[in-house]
């Protein structure tokens, strides 16, 4: 509550991952949430819940992600995890022209149906695999620029650009006026009070 | 607004919980909640008497009333249900005659007034009749001591009715329902006559008819604010639902071996009496020698006929003796394989007398004149349910009253000790506030490991009213135990619905190896049997069942979001009637048992999944759907998908469905397409007998598209129209009629005149249509032939089994109430053309056959 306090504030945001299945959206999480790569990752059927915490000047921003499953057949069930979130990370495998396009749509889902101060992160995955690019990165650059989206290039494998790319995020999320270093789960409004205060008979 | 709210949110207390919770934690709150429930709640207690009678059909006779000195003299409401008072015939569905109605309730009103704790002079607490309600041959009424009603402690009462019978809206089998409130708490009374008959196929019908009924049973009270509000059948505190739900004593569990559901074969119903009677004789009873026939059913071989017609006596048998039949109790089993829907919640004593059907009318004995055998059946049952913390239910006694016997049913009584309460709102909220916030600061990660096996399902292809099952295993490899309920997708994206409410919920609760640090909110010596509940209601009701305690059910009915996903049900309102609604759709094809509960550490548990397809739900693409596996302790969510190929069928699809399938039949058939009948021919059925107008407009479209009415519909009239015209030829050819079939078969189902082989073999003859009609395959060309009354069943159970009636259910309502012929033609002209013809088809065909009938009994 009190600006003036000496620890530091933290604050809390919603982050979801999405993208075609095989881009490594759970690499980049793990990579970010534990510094650790797992070379055969199993594919996501389902989706997993993780935190990890950037610390930006005087405050500290936590992350509370939803990895999402990336197979086809499991899209329908994605709105329940990008509902609420304050920033959205697309993955798309550079040497994948598809998971390309695959982006795009997902990014015009999220447009379409999100709140515009959503942050949404385009992020080429994989570039230790240079060689096997089909993803040119002015062209994505562009995408992103045309779009008004951040864009990072990463690879889970070697750690490069993980960092970077969720501490941009931190900078450019909405700074939220409200203190809940209580830690735990009140992540979007604070609703709590809104109805129970004064209910009142149910007969 | 904020009432509104407030209620959809918990039903059980006036509070809402903030939808960023996670569902483990909202459980605990609940539970915390309800283990204080004695700090915000004060009780008082009302002893209550529900009895249930099928009347068979006639007017009462006064020396035939039965008398609450022997029951509970001092039952403080007595609600009575009865059945059948009335002939279920065209006449009588389509006016309420009062006579029968009065006549009923001075019937009742006499029975009560031999209570010796209402002198003539005590009017204070005298029996006085708070509501009744009637649906054609169903009546229920609530009594209640004239104390509670002058201070005003019964209020807000209201009445329903449903009528799921003919046509899926008729009045000849249905529920009527009463509603009020006790102090805080709501009770609702549900008098219910369901479908008759033996099988398999009979009994899930049942099954589905008590859906129908919990879904659309809507009462409507004036809240304080002067806002009108509808209350469901399950909002309630508490529900008591009785009456002749007809289910009878089978063989076999089908689903417990994952094949595909055999058709249950009917006991035999003499070895299983006499075995029971010759060897549990109650003490002092007169001595019969001892049969040498230990089983109560020695073998399946033994034949049926020719048996000893010596009178059959079960009154002289031991209540414990009873036990040994309650494996073959279709509810009882179906609520033990949780297939049983909203009885699920429910409670019901223990069966410790003879069955209530079937009996010689004014005599003592099972009846065993020939043609009137029965297999004996539990058909009238009470059962409760008592949710939250705001009522309770202590089942007190359950019998049955031998002495009136003026049907072939006898009465069935249950007592109780009922529990009200009355709520210290600030206190709750003050408590509610603690407890949230607690909850609120614990850390929330977790990771849980758990694999499933298999990883996706593809049942094989399922006809509507057969079940298919197959077994999950979930394995927990971490030292932790993980809590998991099971949600599916459902018809709209972004909605997931909890799959199934578990009857054995208490045994899997999370609390007690929660990883959660949270066991200073719950004392230690709670268990979730008695939470909540006070010293002298714990022991609740006995039940053959395992039951469902209030606190851990409702949490099943309502789930919050992910963590972090706030809208995923809307506002995370709990358990709203739309929420509640759907998942009854879903429940209708896909049931998991458990479908919540905990993997304990390093172990497995397995979780069967059956698919049933029911009421309204036969399109293919609705037979798919993403099983989550959602760990209500920690970030994690496991898919499963589940694809059940459903066989299209006449059963189930819409007028709109079928009559898009006009160029093929509906499961096309190799070489079938060439037999179809032709539909030109029912033009004889204008021509000749004239069913008023009906069939012409069919006819004017017959070049054109769309057909006006679902070909199928008209292959299974025209078959009954060519049959009967066919006879009735004959008949007048060699001079003799034949009735060889009987209107009222149609109208109160043929099983009520059939005996139960017979049943057996209508069964089978009515799937045979049905597959024929699905493929297109001329009905006239079966081979054994089929009969008109299977015919006239399928086409009732087509009726009911359509998505929405094919007349509204204002239309029935208006019926019901006696009104206008220009209301009736109002409301037949609103139909669309497809509808209209349909209905007026099958009305005109009933109005033939009828006629038909005449002449023929006449010559």
């Amino acid at each position: 509550m009190d600006a003036s306090s000496p620890l530091p504030k933290t604050v809390h945001y919603k982050l979801v991952l999405l993208g075609d299945a095989s881009v490594g959206k759970s690499c980049l999480v793990v990579r970010f949430a534990k510094d650790e790569f797992y070379e055969y990752q199993e594919p996501t059927i389902g989706a997993a819940f993780m935190t990890q915490s950037v610390t930006l000047g005087d405050e500290i921003v936590k992350f509370e992600i939803w990895d999402t499953a990336g197979q086809e057949r499991y899209r329908s069930l994605a709105p329940m995890y990008y509902r609420g979130a304050a920033a959205a990370v697309v993955v798309y495998d550079i040497t994948n022209k598809e998971s390309f396009d695959g982006a795009k749509s997902w990014i015009n889902e999220l447009k379409a149906v999100l709140p515009s101060d959503v942050v949404i992160a385009l992020t080429g995955n994989k570039i230790d695999l240079e060689a096997s690019r089909c993803v040119s990165t002015e062209l994505a650059e562009g995408y992103a620029e045309d779009n008004a989206l951040l864009f990072k290039e990463t690879s889970a494998k070697t750690g490069e650009g993980v960092r970077e790319l969720f501490d941009e995020i931190a900078r450019k999320l909405p700074k939220k006026s409200q203190d809940s270093d209580a830690g735990g789960f009140q992540v979007s409004s604070n609703q709590k009070a809104s109805s129970w205060s004064t209910g009142s008979c149910a007969c | 607004m904020q009432k509104q709210d407030a209620v959809e949110s918990f039903p059980l207390m006036p509070i809402t919980i903030p939808s960023s919770l996670p569902a483990g934690r909202v459980r605990i709150l609940k539970q915390a909640l309800q283990t204080k429930a004695a700090e915000f709640t004060t009780s008082l207690h009302y002893r209550l008497l529900a009895l249930t009678y099928n009347a068979g059909a006639a007017m009462p006779k006064s020396h035939s009333a039965f008398r609450i000195e022997d029951v509970d003299p001092a039952a403080d409401i007595v609600v009575v249900g009865l059945q059948e008072i009335c002939e279920l015939n065209a006449l009588n569905m389509l006016v309420d005659v009062d006579e029968y109605e009065q006549a009923w309730t001075q019937w009742v009103v006499e029975s009560l007034a031999s209570s010796s704790h209402a002198s003539p002079i005590d009017t204070h607490n005298e029996l006085v009749l708070v509501r009744s309600k009637r649906l054609v041959g169903l009546l229920l009424l609530v009594f209640a001591r004239r104390r509670l009603m002058s201070d005003k402690t019964v209020g807000h009462v209201s009445d329903a009715c449903v009528g799921v019978g003919l046509l899926g809206a008729g009045g000849n089998k249905g529920a009527v329902g009463v509603r009020l409130t006790l102090h805080d708490t709501s009770v609702c009374i549900v008098d219910a006559h369901l479908a008759s008959g033996t099988g398999r196929e009979e009994e899930i019908w049942r099954l589905q008819q008590i859906s129908t009924i919990a879904n659309r049973l809507q009462f409507i009270v004036s809240e304080p604010s002067g806002e009108p509000r509808t209350w469901k059948l399950l909002e309630h505190d508490i529900v008591v639902f009785m009456g002749d739900l007809n289910f009878r004593l089978s063989d076999g569990c089908p689903l417990d071996d994952g094949q595909e559901a055999a058709s249950s074969r009917p006991l035999e119903p003499l070895e299983a009496l006499r075995a029971i009677q010759s060897t549990h004789l109650r003490q002092g009873s007169p001595s019969q020698p001892p049969s040498g026939v230990l089983s109560p059913f020695p073998s399946a071989t033994s034949p049926l006929t020719g048996s000893d017609p010596a009178p059959l006596d079960l009154w002289v048998v031991e209540p414990h003796a009873w036990e040994s039949l309650w494996q073959y109790d279709e509810l009882i089993r179906a609520k033990k394989q949780g297939r049983g829907g909203p009885l699920d919640g429910f409670e019901e004593m223990q069966l410790r007398f003879p069955p209530t059907y079937k009996y010689e009318e004014w005599g003592n004995y099972f009846d065993m004149r020939p043609g009137k055998i029965r297999c004996p059946a539990w058909c009238d049952r009470v059962l409760v349910r008592h949710e939250g913390g705001k009522g309770g239910m202590k089942g007190l006694e359950y019998g049955t009253i031998k002495d009136v016997k003026q049907s072939d049913h006898r009465p069935v009584y249950a007592s109780y000790l009922l529990r009200s309460s009355t709520l210290d709102r600030p206190r709750l909220w003050q408590l509610y506030n603690t407890l949230l916030e607690a909850l609120q600061a614990e850390p929330f990660e977790h990771t849980s490991l758990l694999s499933l096996d298999p990883c996706s399902i593809a049942l094989p292809p399922v006809r509507p009213f057969h079940c298919l099952s197959q077994t999950i295993t979930l394995h927990n490899p971490r030292p932790l135990p993980s809590a998991f309920t099971i949600l599916a997708l459902a018809d709209s994206p972004e909605r997931l619905l909890p799959l199934h409410r578990s009857s054995r919920i208490q045994d899997k609760t999370p609390t007690a190896n929660s990883p959660f640090h949270l066991h200073h909110l719950l004392p230690a010596t709670t268990t979730p049997n008695n939470v909540g509940v006070p010293e002298e209601m714990a022991s609740t009701t006995e039940s053959p069942c395992p039951s469902v305690t209030w606190a851990l059910a409702n949490s099943s009915l309502s789930l919050p979001p992910p963590p972090c996903a706030p809208d995923m049900e809307g506002k995370g309102s709990f358990g709203s009637a739309e929420v509640r609604e759907r998942s009854m759709a879903l429940q209708r094809w896909i049931h998991a048992i458990p479908a919540e509960g905990v993997v304990m550490g390093n172990s497995r548990l397995n979780v069967t999944l059956t698919v049933c397809i029911g009421e309204g739900i036969s399109k293919p693409k609705e037979g798919e759907t993403t099983l989550v596996f959602r760990m209500l302790d920690s970030g994690r969510d496991y898919y499963l998908p589940v694809s059940a190929a459903i066989l299209p069928s006449i059963y189930g699809l819409g007028v709109p469905d079928l009559l898009e399938l006009k160029a093929h039949p509906i499961s096309s058939a190799e070489g079938a397409t060439s037999s179809h009948p032709d539909l030109t021919q029912l033009g004889d059925l204008t021509a000749a007998d004239a069913p008023a107008g009906t069939l012409h407009e069919s006819r004017k479209a017959k070049g054109g598209s769309p057909h006006p009415m679902p070909k199928e519909l008209w292959w299974l009239m025209s078959f009954v129209y060519e049959t009967i015209r066919r006879r009735q030829l004959d008949g007048e050819m060699s001079g003799s009629a034949h009735p060889s079939f009987d209107l009222s078969d149609f109208l109160m189902g043929a099983t009520n005149t059939a005996s139960d082989p017979v049943c057996d073999r209508l069964a089978d003859e009515m799937e045979r249509i049905r597959i024929a009609t699905d493929e297109g395959r001329a009905l006239g060309s079966l081979d054994p032939p089929v009969t008109v009354a299977a015919t006239l069943k399928v086409i009732e159970r087509w009726g009911f089994s359509l998505p929405s009636p094919l007349v509204s259910r204002e239309f029935v309502t208006d019926l019901d109430d006696g009104g206008s012929h220009l209301v009736c033609r109002a409301a037949l002209l609103s139909l669309p053309t497809p509808q209209r013809n349909s209905f007026i088809s099958i009305l005109s065909l009933m109005k033939w056959l009828s006629k038909s009938r005449e002449g023929i009994t006449m010559a």
